[in-house]
């Protein structure tokens, strides 16, 4: 993706959220995907952090794009991301306090969350702040559709709820192995392969030879 | 430039940053500190009629466990609405596993028996150590002496022992401590601290503000 001139904002945005799902595409941040998504309030509360920190490190690493020395950039990229991702962490401690105590270490993990890192490195570190921000705009709306389709599954058929509201009838069952980390798994490998199943099913109702095989 | 200063310069920006950084952190620290606290206490005092049956939490009296040493270890009288004493519960930290490990202990009035414990927090590993939070764990400790020390053992546990979380021997063997530890300090502070004078001077205030 490193063309000569600069994508249009609106397919920079677009990337982010479906053909370059960070989740489904890249296969990145899969430990929060894994580890927050038995519950959709969890999941929605992760996914907001984590645009936040996307938000402000790429807009941060934008800004001083031009004081990045090549064997020091990937060190700059973490003291930005570690800061920002400590003020969410306290922010989260201040106003939703018992969602941060459930959350435990999951959010200062978003530190080492590689698709933040990927996009300082891919995108922040080498183009304008407006760029910057409607590509972590994007990765982060991506990135949320994830979180939500795949804890929308596990709490659904794992306690017949959705943010604790019922919405399957009582007499449900409820499949303890959706909320336990064996249901993260499944649930992910099936939507997984639904994502790829009408990715492609998509390329090959266009006209043949734009985008190629999938791999 | 001499190579000994030349990295310096290079990373003038990095610790530009570092300290535009340390800035933006205290900031958030000094506005947010306060709140986060009142939230961990808040957290604190609801759990106190959990540990201490009848107590109502409105009546719960706060009081530092050693009056030299203010503001981290507290105990907490858990009063009923007519002013009696149904138990203690007491706070303590212990070093765990992979880092701190806040503990609320309940006893009886007397001292002499656990009536439950709860866990603030802790950073032990998810699946193993950090299985002390849950109830199955914590429910171990009931009715255990407060006045003789907690042990932890793998199997079978009698008398004052505790069994300890499958792959997780040193996260359950840093609560038993933090218990013991609370159960000497809370012991010492009733026989020679003066924690029965306090709490009525602290009762008395209180009436007076009424």
């Amino acid at each position: 993706m490193s063309a000569p001139e600069t994508p249009r904002l609106s397919e920079t945005f677009f990337s982010g959220v479906l053909p370059e799902n960070p989740v489904y595409r890249s296969l990145l941040g899969m430990c929060p995907v894994l580890a927050v998504t038995n519950n959709l309030a969890a999941a929605v509360t992760m996914a907001g952090a984590t645009a936040f920190v996307l938000l402000c490190s790429n807009l941060m690493i934008s800004l001083i794009r031009g004081w990045l020395k090549p064997h020091l950039r990937i060190l700059v990229f973490t003291l930005t991301i570690a800061t920002f991702v400590t003020i969410i962490d306290k922010v989260l401690a201040a106003y939703l306090f018992s969602m941060s105590q459930r959350l435990g270490p999951y959010i200062p993990l978003i530190i080492v969350n590689c698709i933040i890192v990927s996009r300082c490195e891919a995108c922040a570190s080498r183009q304008p702040p407006h760029v910057a921000v409607i590509d972590a705009l994007g990765t982060a709306l991506g990135f949320a559709l994830a979180l939500i389709s795949i804890a929308a599954v596990r709490e659904l058929l794992g306690g017949g709820t959705w943010f604790g509201w019922r919405v399957l009838p009582e007499s449900w069952p409820g499949w303890g192995v959706m909320v336990l980390p064996p249901g993260a798994f499944l649930t992910l490998g099936f939507l997984l392969a639904l994502f790829h199943w009408i990715g492609d099913v998509r390329t090959a109702r266009r006209t043949p030879g734009k985008r190629g095989a999938a791999t | 430039m001499s190579t000994f200063l030349q990295p310096l310069t290079e990373a003038r920006a990095v610790v530009f940053l570092a300290l535009l950084a340390g800035g933006a952190l205290t900031l958030v620290e000094v506005t947010l500190g306060p709140r986060i606290a009142e939230n961990i206490r808040r957290q604190t005092f609801d759990q106190i009629p959990a540990l201490v049956e009848g107590s109502v939490p409105e009546a719960t009296v706060a009081l530092p466990l050693d009056p030299d040493v203010p503001g981290r270890d507290w105990v907490y009288a858990a009063l009923d609405d007519g002013g009696e004493v149904r138990g203690w519960v007491v706070s303590g930290m212990e070093a765990g596993y992979s880092g701190p490990i806040a503990l609320l202990v309940g006893t009886n009035p007397a001292a002499d028996r656990i009536t439950g414990i709860f866990v603030l927090q802790q950073t032990e590993t998810p699946g193993l150590g950090a299985k002390i939070t849950r109830s199955e764990f914590r429910s171990r400790f009931e009715d255990l002496a407060a006045n003789r020390p907690v042990e932890v053992v793998k199997s079978d546990p009698a008398g004052n022992q505790v069994l300890a979380i499958t792959g997780a021997t040193i996260s359950s063997q840093a609560v038993a401590d933090g218990v013991n530890r609370s159960m000497n300090r809370l012991r010492a502070a009733l026989t020679g601290g003066g924690l029965i004078s306090r709490l009525e001077a602290a009762l008395l205030q209180s009436g007076d503000d009424v």
